[in-house]
């Protein structure tokens, strides 16, 4: 069950221009978070933004946790500009994370874009419990590649592709999952709706996808978070809320449109 | 001393003048320990129909300036459900206001009737919701429909029923007086406000539905004028709404006349909204040695509270309604 608090902001990384790091202590959120869960951060005191921006939880240390955020619009930007010592008021752990009960497997992780931002505490917690973990990180360029060294200090095989070929092959994400698939024995992926749609249609094991439409109230209140999961036998279109019954689905359980 | 936050809305007693307006707070299962549901008056559940319905497509829910916009479309597991499922789920200490939204006259009858049910302390009939494509706006439009609607709705049910009145209504008030005439023990006003947002690089509106509802801040201050006027011409008790985010907010609504005061957007943004703006409230007549709520009831009319009917802003009448009106034709058929 989700909670709120006041979270002090430990610290703050500018890793780009646009791309930022914040870790938090938030002791109560955090002893009960599990990866590919969100925290839905309350960014303006003066309801502008109005609603609260969720992130996925990027690293997870007893009472601490961190987020990864791209700034895209007004609430990320107040985000960046937090600084340590600042409280902000988290909501969180919030929604169904990746199924983390797994042991003895290879597990493939599959990253695009800022979609690496759960994957972290994801490899931690799956190497914890004994996995074999084998990360593919795909970005844009070498500069916006994160994370990848982290993943490996914790003991994941990392692999590193990017669109230009400023580091590793110059292959998408996806790409080079199909090259790994049959290797693996479950795979979990983050990142932008056209990759994920691509995932699913190659997955050649289980898959589970984080997906990031837009969040109202996060908790299940507004059915503002509407995600088509399949249709009736009359042809209409069934939904479950990405806030609650995910953000993590299994690829069977969701119908990913794009647009 | 002390202070009661008793609140009497006719034949309706809550132990606090803040309820969850519905839509906004799921059926009061959702966040477990985490809100201190006692505070809460009532939850309003979300709109109920029938037959179950899937909703609308996303987007269901944007931001604008101090506001947000839906289309959830009623999305809901249909009465039957709802009763065995979800009813007895709800910790017996929230009051549950059962939100009813139907196409035809005998789908409220029905749905009344249905609702009639010990666990269930009122109905809110919504004659006044914009995101689904049936009468269901229509109904509370026009002062005769919802006359009609009100009475039939009364006769199938024992429970105390709230008429939600609709902003886009060419002239709420007369609206308000048909309901009253029509029998609602109490009339809550406002549902949200019919706008419309263009997604510009598509060159389409944003939502499927063309036009959403609009909440929030943003319509606070075009609701309050209304819930004066409507407060000024019906006799029964008033549920004032409309973009409450804090006491301050909840108590000017109260001080223009309504008994008690519902809050809905301002739930998504902090859960724990409606607690804390109980306890705003319960400060601010602590300050001012007020002892019970009923005395904030109007305190800001010309004729103060407990006299408040001395002050009608409209001589009470019911008007004919003019379907060739054209704001109430564009509504009719904007298809939402
Ligand atoms: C469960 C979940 C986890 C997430 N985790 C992360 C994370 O770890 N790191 C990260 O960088 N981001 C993450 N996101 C995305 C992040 O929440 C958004 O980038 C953020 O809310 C944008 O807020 P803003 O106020 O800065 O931008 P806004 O002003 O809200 O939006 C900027 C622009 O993007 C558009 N937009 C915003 N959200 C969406 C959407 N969902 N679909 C389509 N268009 C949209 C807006 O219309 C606008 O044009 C996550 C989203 C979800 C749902
Ligand atoms: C996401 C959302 C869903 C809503 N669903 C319903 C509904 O099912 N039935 C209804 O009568 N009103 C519904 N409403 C309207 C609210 O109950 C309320 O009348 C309106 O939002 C104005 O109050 P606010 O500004 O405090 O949100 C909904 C509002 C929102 C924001
Ligand atoms: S965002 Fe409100 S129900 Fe999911």
């Amino acid at each position: 069950m989700w909670k709120q608090e006041n979270a002090e902001v430990l610290e703050v990384k500018r890793l780009l221009d646009d791309v930022f790091w914040i870790k938090f202590k938030a002791a109560r959120i955090a002893q009960d978070a599990a990866p590919g869960q969100f925290v839905h951060v309350l960014c303006s005191d003066h309801y502008s933004p109005f609603l609260r921006r969720p992130f996925s939880i990027n690293r997870l240390d007893k009472d601490e946790l961190s987020v990864l955020f791209k700034v895209v619009g007004e609430g990320t930007r107040l985000l960046s500009r937090v600084t340590p010592g600042q409280t902000l008021n988290l909501l969180g752990p919030a929604g169904r994370g990746f199924p983390v009960n797994v042991s003895g497997a290879h597990v493939l992780l599959v990253a695009g874009g800022m979609g690496v931002a759960p994957m972290p505490a994801l490899a931690h917690r799956l190497l914890a419990q004994g996995n074999r973990v084998t990360a593919i990180i795909g970005a844009r360029n070498a500069r916006y590649v994160f994370e990848a060294e982290y993943m490996a200090q914790c003991g994941a095989e990392v692999l590193v592709c990017t669109d230009d070929g400023s580091a590793g092959p110059r292959l998408t994400a996806t790409s080079m999952y199909r090259e790994l698939r049959d290797k693996g024995d479950v795979a979990y992926a983050c990142g932008p709706l056209a990759m994920l749609q691509e995932m699913k249609q190659c997955a050649a094991t289980p898959l589970w996808i984080s997906l990031e439409t837009r969040i109202g109230c996060g908790t299940g209140l507004c059915l503002g978070c509407a995600q088509p999961s399949g249709y009736t036998e009359d042809g209409q279109v069934v939904y479950r809320k990405v806030c609650i019954d995910g953000p993590v689905f299994h690829a069977s359980e969701v119908v990913l449109l794009e647009d | 001393m002390k202070i009661d936050l008793t609140t009497t809305l006719g034949p309706l007693t809550l132990c606090s003048p803040v309820i969850a307006a519905s839509g906004t707070f799921g059926y009061g299962t959702e966040t477990g320990t985490e809100v201190d549901l006692r505070r809460i008056g009532a939850v309003c559940v979300k709109g109920l129909t029938l037959l179950p319905r899937y909703g609308n497509p996303p987007p269901r829910l944007i931001e604008t300036a101090c506001g947000i916009m839906n289309s959830v479309g009623l999305e809901n597991p249909g009465i039957d459900r709802f009763i065995e499922e979800i009813l007895p789920r709800i910790p017996q200490s929230l009051k549950v206001i059962v939100n009813i939204a139907g196409g035809t006259l005998e789908d409220y009858v029905t749905l009344a009737a249905k609702v009639s049910i010990p666990r269930v302390s009122a109905l809110e009939v919504n004659v006044s919701c914009p995101n689904v494509r049936n009468q269901c706006l229509a109904w509370g439009l026009d002062p005769t429909a919802t006359f009609e609607l009100t009475r039939a709705v009364k006769t199938s049910t024992h429970l105390p029923v709230i008429v939600k009145l609709t902003p886009n209504a060419p002239d709420i008030v007369e609206v308000a007086i048909a309901a009253e005439e029509g029998g609602a023990d109490i009339v809550s006003l406002v549902n949200t406000f019919l706008a419309l947002s263009i997604d510009v690089e598509r060159r389409r509106p944003v939502f499927a539905n063309t036009f959403a509802g609009l909440s929030g801040p943003a319509i606070m201050p075009i609701a309050l004028r209304m819930v004066w006027q409507v407060s000024g011409a019906v006799s029964v008790p008033v549920i004032g709404m409309g973009g409450i985010l804090n006491a301050r907010d909840a108590l000017q609504f109260l001080m223009a006349g309504a008994s008690a005061v519902a809050v809905g957007s301002a739930n998504l943004r902090d859960p724990a909204a409606i607690p804390a703006i109980v306890d705003g409230i319960e400060e601010f007549m602590e300050r001012e040695a007020i002892s019970h709520v009923s005395e904030l009831v109007g305190a800001a009319r010309p004729e103060g509270p407990g006299n408040r009917r001395l002050g009608q802003t409209k001589p009470r009448r019911r008007t004919g309604y003019c379907p060739e009106d054209e704001g109430a034709d564009a509504l009719f058929q904007s298809g939402t």
